[in-house]
């Protein structure tokens, strides 16, 4: 039996356009946590059938550094427009209260930074070990741990608290003022005064230490000006370093690490060239050069 | 040459200087800060006092936000069912002195309640709203009412204005106005009126009004403005929208003027609790602001704030593809581009924008840039900064010259002071206790006093009182100007009286050339955009001491000299001497335009060679047309024209 000849299969040439890698890049850096498998859907029609040289590109972007992105398994990719990690951290540094398990740290992600939240379960084991969240003790009747930005001071001296209310029951029956107590525990914490933004900076050694010392000052110190304020929706760089007294490159460097982690938001001066030189001196400069006059909280910060 | 090459750039003008200017909106930039401006409204409508401070970098959006402001006020009143007003809308750019701050909001205030939709003016429409109330009815019903009564029941209607009048206490002369206004009678005298012009003592007497013999031209607008607030204010809410507050500041230093602002603005304020104010400032001023205003006044202009952040790198590229999806011209070229959402510029635009913080009127100077660049091929530095000047100076001349009235002569002279004092190198002083507009003091101390009322009896009495203050204590020179084009009558015997007095005590009198108050209003403008933000070479922002540099530099120039000239009259040691012919033939000329010498000669009683000579004399006012028979021209206002055309 002889049929109709089969036509031959024949492949069209495939000509990826020029413009192929742009395209990626943009989709990537436009979409919020784009997993690697979703990346044709996400492509603008004519550049759907290039889906594999896509995510080719893509992979490359990666591995140069080029997108920021997460790993979850050994094939699985996904992609963000921004760092995840420093992202989470801005978030949890700006909404995150009290002390929260990871349900909740990863809940309260997803409502301030939709997409993100497939990072935390990971993120979180770095971060313990880096110091950047600290685990706090269980609330009772659940095993569930649960972290925060500050560490549990109080767990971390439980013995010392405890001892501490043993000798006050023995001070107090000999008349011992309380300021007198805290004088000699100071003393043997080596600080004759209350500890000030600045002179926890001096006491502090170690350098990690010190940055995260001054920039609760700096929070602490921005939040309290914002609520003697509470019109006022831009608040003055120079009332807050006058409040301060930290370091310049400290204050400017904490105030910029936080503008990048979207807590706060900085205004800049269009003309601070003009302006005395000790009166820019009181501005925040970037290193581009450019003097910030205004900072704000950001919306639930 | 490309198909690009001839479209109209999508990017330009991005600097937005009026609230009323169309521009291309993307409402998701600043929602919040809209927000807050639309909860103020609502705040104000239910009686309760609101203001809002908006801070913003220079070119962030400030006053396009207040554009958006007004078009949504405009397109909710259009696109409601009853079609009528909700809010008075008052756009007001301080580009004033901070001496005439409330005459400077009153004819602001008067331009926007005299801007007509649907055939009614702002006035007329919230004159109807209360007419809705006042009757029971609804708003619509007022505004019914009012096209009605207009035409069948004048006296009713006048019955209603003038119950208004009573119950909100306003002052006789603006109610007399509010009828002419209402029955669109005399509207231009009128509106003059009542936006603070002086008017010769015969429109007065039309309009039925009395003379205007307030001595504090201050007092007076405020008086005016309140009461207008309040006549607003009885059944609608009513926006203030202050812009460029920072150009009031004669110097970067100065917080007088913040101060004056404060004390304003807080007054009015308490004018009224359907009043809402809404100031822009620049971020750059938050110290500055907050150490010059008086705690109390802040508590009531700035009871919130909001700031403009800059855009997100997502806004940045919406913002672009607004600008290029409502070109028309671009339409079918980009439809050819299905794929490049920014078409015809490069994909990589957004990329390759310098560093944050972005904010619009920069991104769109470089879309700009970019797409001049995809139209010839090649990057197109910005021009040097003089040459941009130069031709602001030139384009804004040209506009003054067109526009510039003899009442606006006064606000001309006291704004230009500080350039006056620069061009002449010496030290402005304001606040004159002997009552002069201002003084400089230089090599000599010259005092200035503009004398511009139209009324003669009003003009009398002020010429008295310079008269009571001269010689002056302080030893300074005074000088009177006053506008060519606005001579004083032969009839006007007892002002011509004390000008002769003040003449034989060394008093200067000077009459400024269109060419001059031109030239001054628009370099006056150009500094207070600068100082406020608003002047852009290309995005970048250009402070007012690159202008006051670029100034120093014309100095002997042309495009200075009317200045110049200004500047030298009002310092010079000459006694300037008043002549009375000149007077008569610019009155004369003022009425009938042209004359026959002969005929001009016996109206002025002298001799045709005497008025011939005067004629000759009196360039500014005079073009003589050589005969038989010899006519003379007038040309007050128009001398360049003039010169150019001979």
């Amino acid at each position: 039996m002889t049929g109709k000849p089969r036509a031959r299969k024949t492949s069209k040439p495939r000509v990826v356009p020029e413009d192929l890698q742009q395209v990626v890049l943009q989709t990537l850096q436009g979409a919020s946590a784009l997993k690697l498998g979703d990346l044709k859907k996400s492509l603008p029609v004519p550049y759907q059938p290039f889906a594999k040289e896509a995510q080719a590109i893509a992979r490359e972007l990666a591995e140069r550094g080029s997108v920021p992105y997460f790993r979850p398994t050994k094939t699985q990719l996904v992609f963000f427009p921004e760092d995840p990690s420093a992202r989470i951290e801005a978030v949890l540094r700006s909404h995150l209260k009290e002390p929260a398990t990871e349900k909740e740290l990863t809940e309260l992600v997803a409502d301030h930074a939709p997409g993100f939240q497939v990072v935390v379960k990971p993120w979180l084991a770095s971060a313990v070990k880096q110091r950047r969240i600290h685990e706090h003790a269980a609330l009772k009747g659940s095993r569930a741990k649960r972290y925060y930005i500050e560490p549990d001071l109080r767990a971390a001296l439980k013995s010392v608290l405890t001892a501490l209310q043993k000798a006050l029951a023995k001070t107090d029956a000999l008349g011992i003022s309380r300021e007198q107590v805290a004088k000699v525990l100071l003393d043997e914490l080596g600080s004759s005064t209350w500890p000030t933004s600045a002179s926890t900076a001096k006491a502090a050694t170690n350098g990690e230490s010190l940055d995260r010392s001054s920039r609760s000052s700096f929070v602490a110190e921005l939040g309290a000006l914002a609520s003697e304020n509470p019109q006022q929706a831009m608040l003055s760089v120079t009332e807050l370093r006058r409040r301060l007294l930290l370091d310049k490159r400290e204050f400017d460097a904490i105030a910029l690490d936080l503008a990048r982690e979207g807590a706060i938001s900085l205004h800049h001066h269009d003309n601070a060239a003009s302006m005395p030189e000790h009166e820019r001196m009181q501005l925040i400069q970037d290193a581009h050069g450019r003097d910030y006059v205004g900072i704000s909280l950001t919306r639930g910060a | 040459m490309t198909e690009l090459a001839s479209l109209p750039n999508p990017f330009r003008n991005h600097v937005v200087l009026d609230a009323w200017q169309d521009t291309v909106d993307l409402t998701e930039i600043h929602a919040d800060a809209f927000e807050a401006c639309k909860a103020g409204i609502d705040s104000a409508t239910r009686g309760i006092p609101d203001s809002l401070l908006i801070y913003g970098a220079a070119g962030a959006g400030k006053t396009h936000l207040l554009g958006r402001l007004q078009r949504h006020l405009s397109e909710t009143a259009r696109s409601a069912p009853d079609s009528v007003l909700r809010c008075v809308f008052s756009f007001v750019r301080l580009q004033t002195s901070p001496q005439l701050l409330w005459q400077h909001v009153r004819r602001r205030l008067v331009a926007d309640l005299m801007r007509r939709e649907q055939g009614l003016t702002q006035l007329q429409r919230l004159v109807a709203h209360q007419l809705g109330i006042v009757g029971g009815a609804s708003a619509r019903a007022g505004l019914l009412k009012l096209r009605v009564l207009r035409r069948e029941d004048r006296r009713a209607l006048l019955q209603h204005l003038r119950e208004l009048g009573s119950k909100l206490d306003l002052p006789r002369n603006v109610c007399t106005v509010l009828e002419h206004l209402v029955f669109d009678e005399n509207e231009r005298d009128a509106s003059a009126w009542l936006a603070g012009e002086s008017l010769p003592v015969d429109v007065l007497g039309q309009l039925g009004l009395g003379e205007d013999q307030d001595e504090d031209r201050e007092d007076a607008a405020r008086i005016v403005v309140t009461a207008l607030c309040r006549l607003a204010g009885e059944t609608l809410p009513i926006v203030f929208c202050f812009d460029q507050v920072e150009s009031l500041q004669r110097t970067a230093t100065d917080e007088e003027a913040l101060f004056r602002f404060g004390r304003m603005a807080a007054d009015l304020n308490d004018a009224d609790p359907n009043v809402f104010i809404i100031t822009c400032l620049q971020a750059a001023f938050v110290d500055q602001f907050r150490r010059a205003v008086r705690q109390a006044d802040q508590e009531r202009i700035a009871r919130r704030s909001v700031v403009l952040n800059p855009l997100t790198q997502a806004q940045v590229e919406k913002l672009v593809r607004a600008r290029l999806e409502a070109s028309h011209e671009l339409q079918a070229l980009r439809a050819q581009h299905p794929t490049e959402p920014l078409y015809p510029l490069d994909p990589s635009f957004i990329r390759s924008l310098p560093s944050e913080p972005w904010v619009p009127r920069r991104v769109l100077a470089l879309a700009a840039r970019a797409f001049e660049e995809r139209q010839s091929g090649r990057a197109q530095p910005p021009p040097p900064v003089e040459q941009f000047l130069g031709r602001e100076l030139n384009v804004r001349q040209a506009e003054a010259r067109a526009e510039l009235h003899p009442a606006d002569t006064e606000r001309i002279l006291v704004r230009g002071a500080e350039l006056i004092a620069e061009i002449g190198g010496g030290e402005l002083i304001e606040n004159d206790s002997e009552k002069a507009d201002f003084v400089i003091a230089g090599d000599r101390r010259t005092a200035v006093s503009v004398r511009n009322e139209v009324d003669g009896r009003s003009l009398v009495a002020r010429l008295a009182d310079l008269v009571k203050h001269t010689p002056r204590k302080d030893g300074a020179k005074l000088v009177v100007v006053r506008d060519a084009r606005l001579p004083i009558p032969k009839k006007a015997v007892k002002s011509r009286e004390h000008l002769s007095v003040l003449q034989k005590r060394g008093v200067g009198f000077v009459e400024p050339t269109v060419e001059a108050l031109a030239a001054l209003d628009a370099l006056a403008g150009i500094l207070g955009d600068a100082k406020s933000g608003d002047l852009a070479n290309e995005g970048s922002p250009l402070d007012a001491g690159k202008v006051i540099a670029w100034l120093k530099s014309l100095r002997g120039s042309v495009e200075l000299e009317p200045v110049e000239e200004l500047a030298e009259a009002l310092f010079s040691e000459r006694e300037q001497e008043i002549d009375t012919v000149e007077q008569d033939l610019v009155e004369l000329l003022g009425r009938v335009h042209v004359a026959e010498l002969e005929a001009a000669a016996l109206e002025l009683k002298r001799s045709p060679e005497e008025v011939l000579k005067v004629a000759h004399k009196a360039t500014a006012h005079c073009l003589v047309l050589e005969g038989p028979p010899t006519l003379l021209l007038d040309v007050s206002g128009v001398v360049s024209e003039t010169e150019v055309a001979s």
